[in-house]
């Protein structure tokens, strides 16, 4: 056993000398704000005429000059529209600006042209609200095909006290607005994957197990049942009422329920409670096609409680979406809630740390990240295979270091219930084999024995060791095996 | 709430440190649980991440029953730690403890065999509740305590103050007098109907705990200072009180008032017996009696049972006031007090406020003064704004306009569903209600002019007529005043109605203003109708069902003058 930990202390430390930094990859950069101005982002949304817009939990909402620019030109800041009630969704359409926020989905002009807004329609109210905080409502961007989704807290923890309490809704281009989706608990974000479906992330607690990056399946069930009462009032707009998950105590498996209730669709990407974050927040697609790094196409993950980014690629087997998230960056200044980046290549992140702590440590933050142009050693894609995973990488892989010891795997899930949260379950600890190795060193395939249906396969590869003999910078991936391929 | 956190002991163990509960959850209570020295309570705060108390008090040795009531929908969890001066508010422990990660959350949070720890709860769930019993630790200090679930521990955290108890008062006397005062008598002058004495050494408003309604009492005690020395004094109470020491008048907290911050006030007090006389007197509703010392040697000593008022100082956010500048109106959409929670706040500059109902698409509130402070709104996870001004009247919270066959026919009430459902709650079954649309109304929404940006409030009534209202800010007679001009484009049907006001004791005299509470209310483009519904009385007015459009003139102002408040 010493021995063992003798050997891997020589591969960290030799890991060490080359050690990469993710800022040698990825900058962060804070922008500065007018003086004595707060910027708790709750949504962020890039204008046709190069600004950015970002809206405040405290209501103001704000557009940017020269925020997308190069850094050092100083952003020059408007005040747009102020006194919105905790705006967590930022759309332009057609010369609009659409703010979801807690009362109803807004939309604002600024008719006289002296960059404030000065008219406000309500466009949507369907759902209600009961005057309770937990209430949020967060909008995405608009979809290709023209619509607003939004999505709606629970009332609080466990109770839906207002119509749709829980659910998604749907607005379209002519303001009607029509339920999409049930079974919602406390989301933080909502946004669409490079292929346009909606995703949204949902929170640690009631009937989830683990936070989760979630599927937006149209006519779906999201698996907490509270708010379902609100078929009555659905008018069948997606389908009948689901069957309950078991309210009993020992809880069941998603994997279970997913036979029992045909409508539920199980989470796409676990993100696993507590260990890589608490509260999981915005969503934004990489469409840059390169300009942002080695991503193009996959998705990233705001991280509230740890202000964290997380990074998550995607695939759809059998008609599910499932998928892997690898740590991206950290060291946010506050607790991130808005993740917006653009097809310049330009993210940006918002959020604050009021009511709900975050390691930042700073009220609030506005920050920019920018690609170096510099490739980390990534996994760039974790693919799930009948026998196990391929893996690909951002750079070609040192083929000694593709040996089964230089892997490790644990798969466990969560309880399903009705009680907060769970501990993890049903632990796996399958056998690794390297199957092959791509020619050009940037892909390899893994046998997985056995896979587990329902599991998080949490892959941990501390030996692999790029052709430049460096480790990966983030060695370790959570796959969510909801199907297995064929 | 805290019901008691000073040792009701005066005995002190020589032991040195002990922890008789460990974190584990089934440490068994030990002995003296029944009899504790100090009982403390620490609930967490409903959506605020926080602790409602962020320092709590026990003597060197004290047998502690320590209990975290947990009302927060979010698991927590409290660790009490030992001093270290690298990290006096337990934020590098709370980061260590995250840093276990799966581990951490095998273990909720308390890495027992951690040597800082002191004492640690178990994680608790939402609604629960669990006790924890120590031993304080020999050495005065402060100890940090905090919530080390991941993200918490920032805004989640406080002091345990171990100090040598503080002062009490000796000989404590309490007369209790009956009589209705609106300032403190002349006690002397006076027979109490009840005396006694408190051998705790507290001022206990308790003692007249029988008498409903109002009441007068004095406490009369003695304070024994060791050495000459400067001591603070801090008075506060509900209604008035005096403190005198030494005969001499020292603070004066006279009149009839809500519980203030305390009053402070120095004095050089030398060494020996010095009495303390606290006259009071309630005149009705809530009452409340404070008073604590600081000084080198005494620390900070509580001299009374109540300690209300530095709670509610420590758990209210400083005051963030929005003001109407540039001559601009501010419209705010926030949580509001006795309005629905799509209510829109106005605040005009000048002084003069509403609340326009987006829900029920009516003006519901008028104040003058301040507009709102919005801390309790942008601090925490936020809750209702609170106003900030004066003369706040209520015009009733129901819909606008209806068709009335006859003016006995009720307004009818607000739509609201009922509906009852499987839920993960103790009352699984419950029925809930809650708002629906009103039949016929959409609210379009609201624009500001150019200049002032004064809003137009827009919607539908009757799934067409298109309605708008705006308001300017007004003094009539150097009173604030509010005109509202409500526009129908649009044939009514016949014996169609607009409801201006409704609850408020309305009444009509010959002029052309009629009288509505702390306002007087003045309406053109109809002729005005008091009508009573039962308790409540109502002002509404007629449209014209003829006519292709229909504008109402309503003037609101306040009766009293500006500054007028006590008049």
């Amino acid at each position: 056993m010493k021995r063992t930990l003798l050997i891997l202390l020589a591969v960290v430390t030799t890991g060490t000398a080359h050690a990469q930094e993710a800022s040698d990859y990825y900058t962060i950069t804070s922008i500065a704000a007018p003086e004595g101005v707060v910027v708790e982002g709750g949504a962020i949304e890039f204008l046709p005429d190069g600004k950015v817009a970002v809206c405040s939990r405290r209501g103001q909402v704000w557009t940017i000059e020269n925020a997308r620019e190069h850094p050092d030109k100083a952003a020059k800041w408007t005040l747009f529209a102020e006194y919105l009630h905790e705006p967590l969704g930022l759309a332009w359409r057609d010369g609009w600006l659409y703010a979801v926020q807690r009362p109803e989905v807004t939309r604002m002009k600024d008719l006289d042209g002296d960059g404030r807004a000065d008219l406000f329609e309500s466009v949507s109210t369907t759902v209600g609200t009961s005057g309770n905080y937990h209430e949020y409502n967060f909008g995405s961007t608009f979809d290709k095909d023209g619509y607003l989704w939004s999505v709606h807290c629970l009332t609080g923890s466990f109770t839906s006290n207002a119509p749709f309490r829980g659910w998604v809704m749907r607005t379209s281009p002519d303001g009607k607005t029509t339920p999409v989706a049930c079974g919602v608990r406390s989301p933080g974000g909502i946004g669409f994957n490079a292929k346009g479906d909606a995703f949204y992330t949902d929170n640690q607690g009631a009937w989830n197990g683990s936070s989760s990056l979630k599927w937006l399946k149209p006519g779906s069930f999201q698996g907490n049942p509270n708010g379902n009462v609100w078929f009555e009032y659905a008018n069948g707009a997606i389908g009948v009422r689901p069957p309950e998950p078991p309210y009993t105590g020992e809880g069941s498996r998603t994997v279970i329920e997913r036979e029992n209730i045909p409508s539920y669709v199980p989470p796409a990407v676990v993100l696993p409670h507590g260990k890589v974050g608490n509260s999981p927040t915005g969503i934004a697609a990489d469409l840059s096609q390169g300009k942002f790094g080695p991503f193009a196409g996959q998705m990233f993950v705001g991280e509230q409680t740890h202000s964290k980014i997380h990074r998550v690629f995607l695939e759809k087997v059998n008609g599910v979406y499932q998928g892997a998230m690898f740590p991206f960056l950290e060291g946010f200044e506050s607790g991130n809630i808005a993740v917006r980046l653009g097809e310049d290549g330009v993210m940006f992140t918002s959020g604050s740390n009021r009511g709900w702590g975050a390691r930042g440590g700073k009220a609030w933050n506005f920050e920019r990240i920018d690609w170096t142009g510099k490739v980390p050693f990534e996994i760039h894609e974790m693919r799930a295979r009948a026998d196990g995973f391929e893996l690909t990488f951002t750079e070609p892989i040192d083929k000694t270091s593709a040996v089964a010891e230089s892997f490790t795997m644990e798969a466990y899930t969560y309880i399903y219930q009705k009680a907060y949260g769970s501990p993890e379950v049903d632990q796996v600890t399958p056998e690794i084999t390297v199957v092959s190795v791509a020619e050009d060193g940037k892909s390899l395939r893994l046998k997985i024995e056995p896979l587990t249906i329902g599991h998080v396969h949490e892959l941990h590869a501390a030996g692999l060791k790029s052709a430049n003999a460096n480790p990966l910078l983030h060695d370790v991936a959570y796959y969510t095996l909801n199907e297995i391929p064929e | 709430m805290i019901v008691d956190i000073r040792p009701i002991f005066s005995v002190f163990l020589g032991a040195v440190l002990a922890v008789v509960s460990g974190p584990s959850a089934d440490a068994e209570p030990p002995e003296w649980s029944g009899s504790p020295d100090i009982a403390i309570t620490i609930k967490t705060l409903p959506g605020m991440m926080r602790y409602d108390s962020a320092e709590i008090e026990a003597a060197p040795g004290a047998k502690v029953k320590l209990t975290l009531d947990n009302p927060d929908d979010l698991q927590h969890n409290l660790v009490l730690l030992k001093p270290d001066a690298e990290d006096k508010d337990g934020q590098k422990f709370s980061q260590e403890v995250w840093q276990l990660g799966d581990k951490g959350i095998e273990l909720g949070w308390v890495p027992t065999d951690h040597p800082r720890i002191l004492v640690a709860s178990k994680l608790l769930d939402p609604e629960s509740s669990e006790d924890l019993y120590f031993v304080a630790p020999e050495n005065a200090g402060d100890y940090p305590f905090v919530c080390t679930v991941p993200g918490h521990s920032m805004l989640m955290k406080g002091i345990l103050k171990v100090q040598k108890p503080g002062a009490v008062l000796e000989d404590l006397n309490y007369s209790i007098y009956e009589g209705k005062w609106s300032k403190l008598p002349d006690f002397s002058t006076l027979t109490p109907v009840k005396t006694g004495k408190l051998k705790d050494g507290l001022i206990d408003l308790g003692v007249a705990q029988k008498i409903k309604g109002p009441v007068g009492i004095v406490f009369e005690g003695k304070l024994r200072v060791e050495n000459e020395e400067d001591v603070r004094f801090y008075l506060a109470s509900d209604d008035g009180s005096r403190l005198i020491v030494d005969g001499e008048g020292i603070i004066d907290a006279d009149g009839i008032h809500p519980v203030t911050d305390p009053i402070e006030a120095r004095e050089h007090l030398l060494e020996g017996v010095h009495t303390v006389r606290v006259p009071y007197f309630d005149a009705g509703g809530q009452r409340g009696l404070s008073l604590s010392i600081r000084s080198k040697s005494f620390g900070l000593s509580v001299l009374s049972t109540d300690i209300t008022d530095r709670k509610a100082k420590s758990a209210t956010p400083k005051p963030i006031l929005l003001t109407p500048k540039n001559g601009e109106a501010i419209v705010h959409r926030a949580f509001i007090t006795d309005a629905s929670p799509r209510a829109i706040a106005v605040g005009y500059p000048g002084g003069v406020n509403l609340v326009w109902d987006a829900d029920r698409m009516n003006l519901v509130q008028l104040w003058r003064g301040g507009f709102l402070d919005v801390a309790p709104h942008w601090t925490g996870r936020g809750s209702s704004s609170s106003f900030a001004g004066f003369d706040r009247v209520h015009l009733g919270s129901g819909v606008p306009v209806q068709v009335l066959k006859s003016l006995d026919e009720p307004w009818r009430p607000l739509s609201r569903g009922h509906i009852k459902y499987q839920r993960d709650t103790a009352e699984p079954q419950a029925e809930i209600e809650f708002d629906l649309p009103e039949p016929g109304y959409h609210f379009s929404g609201y624009q500001l002019d150019a200049k002032n940006r004064y809003p137009t409030f827009r919607y539908l009534y009757n799934d067409e007529i298109e309605v708008e209202e705006t308001f300017q800010p007004d003094t009539i007679d150097g009173s604030e005043a509010l005109v509202r001009t409500i526009h129908l484009s649009g044939k009514v049907a016949a014996d169609s109605y607009f409801r201006i006001a409704s609850g408020p004791k309305l009444s009509t005299n010959d002029s052309e203003w009629i009288d509505a509470d702390k306002l007087l209310i003045k309406l053109e483009g109809s002729k005005p109708i008091v009508r009573s519904i039962g308790s409540q009385s109502e002002l509404i007015a007629a449209l014209d069902s003829a006519a292709d459009n229909s504008t109402l003139t309503i003037t609101y102002r306040w009766k009293t003058k500006v500054g007028g408040k006590k008049n």
